[in-house]
């Protein structure tokens, strides 16, 4: 394919019938997509579903695509609505067994099974992600990770500015607080860790 | 680890730069496949359509019309509905029994 068509060219192709076209769209939005997606459900097999349910949305839709937003912007919305619905029926499903999904309380420090041994950035803040009611994540992910502006994260979420604004303040003590105590037990597990080591070591 | 030299208490909105995620291997493919199936469930849809719906009403509308050809009534809406010509008189007077 010729190199960098932008995405109006692209999208007339597929409108021609280029499937071809329509892979290359896919690679081009497939990582931001991704973090949107999986920053709301986590890195689970849902996610990878309606990671497939956005574009196979968007391939439905895309006569009618008019190129008034931007195609990431497009996207974005359909993965955010795609991902609220899907928390949506998961609590529904776990309506009686669930404690309380969006605000999941924090593992114990004192809990070793809770302890990962290797935590890397990207599941530190998957992890910190899932701690927050979904109403909040979904600024995060918006404002924070995607980098929208505060107007067009109210659009994309169908609430006043001043919603997004407040719930981006109470977003961030929340995480504030759970990234604090999850990089405490990284620290505790490493040194945990390094402890057992050396006791192996000199046992040997 | 870089956890380690993060601290949160200073700027959150940092915690999330290089955030990066992805879906599972062959992601672009399963969405084609989907694509395909749904593509082609659409066609089969339409074909049965075709042949159960479309085909029959078409066959019925040629026989009508092949009918009234032979019977001579000509091809008029009346003649294909199976309506005769009766005029306004004639019909008041069977609606009042005579």
């Amino acid at each position: 394919m010729k190199e960098k068509l932008t995405d109006s060219e692209l999208i007339a192709m597929v409108n021609g019938g280029n499937q071809q076209a329509f892979s290359e769209l896919m690679k081009r939005y497939r990582k931001m997509v991704a973090r949107v997606v999986i920053g709301m459900l986590g890195d689970t097999p849902e996610a990878d579903d309606v990671g497939q349910e956005v574009f196979v949305r968007f391939y439905q839709s895309i006569s009618s695509f008019r190129g008034d937003s931007a195609l990431g912007t497009y996207l974005t919305r359909i993965a955010i609505n795609l991902s609220l619905n899907e928390l949506n029926s998961r609590k529904r499903r776990f309506l009686f067994f669930s404690v309380k999904d969006d605000e999941q309380p924090l593992p114990d420090l004192a809990d070793e099974a809770n302890v990962d041994e290797s935590l890397s950035r990207n599941e530190l803040i998957e992890k910190a992600l899932a701690h927050l009611d979904p109403k909040f994540r979904s600024v995060i992910l918006l404002r924070l990770i995607e980098g929208y502006s505060t107007k067009e994260t109210a659009e994309m979420l169908g609430v006043p500015l001043g919603t997004v604004l407040s719930r981006l303040t109470r977003a961030q003590d929340r995480l504030k607080e759970i990234v604090s105590k999850l990089s405490r037990e990284m620290v505790i597990n490493t040194a945990d860790t390094t402890a057992k080591v050396k006791v192996k070591t000199e046992l040997k | 680890m870089k956890s380690k030299t993060f601290n949160p208490e200073k700027n959150i909105g940092n915690f999330f730069e290089n955030y990066d995620a992805d879906f599972k291997p062959f992601f672009e493919t399963r969405v084609m496949a989907r694509i395909e199936n749904m593509v082609m469930s659409y066609q089969m849809n339409r074909d049965f359509a075709f042949r159960k719906i479309f085909m029959p009403a078409l066959a019925t509308l040629v026989v009508v019309f092949v009918l009234a050809v032979i019977m001579g009534q000509g091809i008029s809406v009346q003649s294909l509905m199976g309506w005769t010509n009766i005029d306004m008189e004639s019909a008041i007077a069977s609606s009042m029994g005579y």
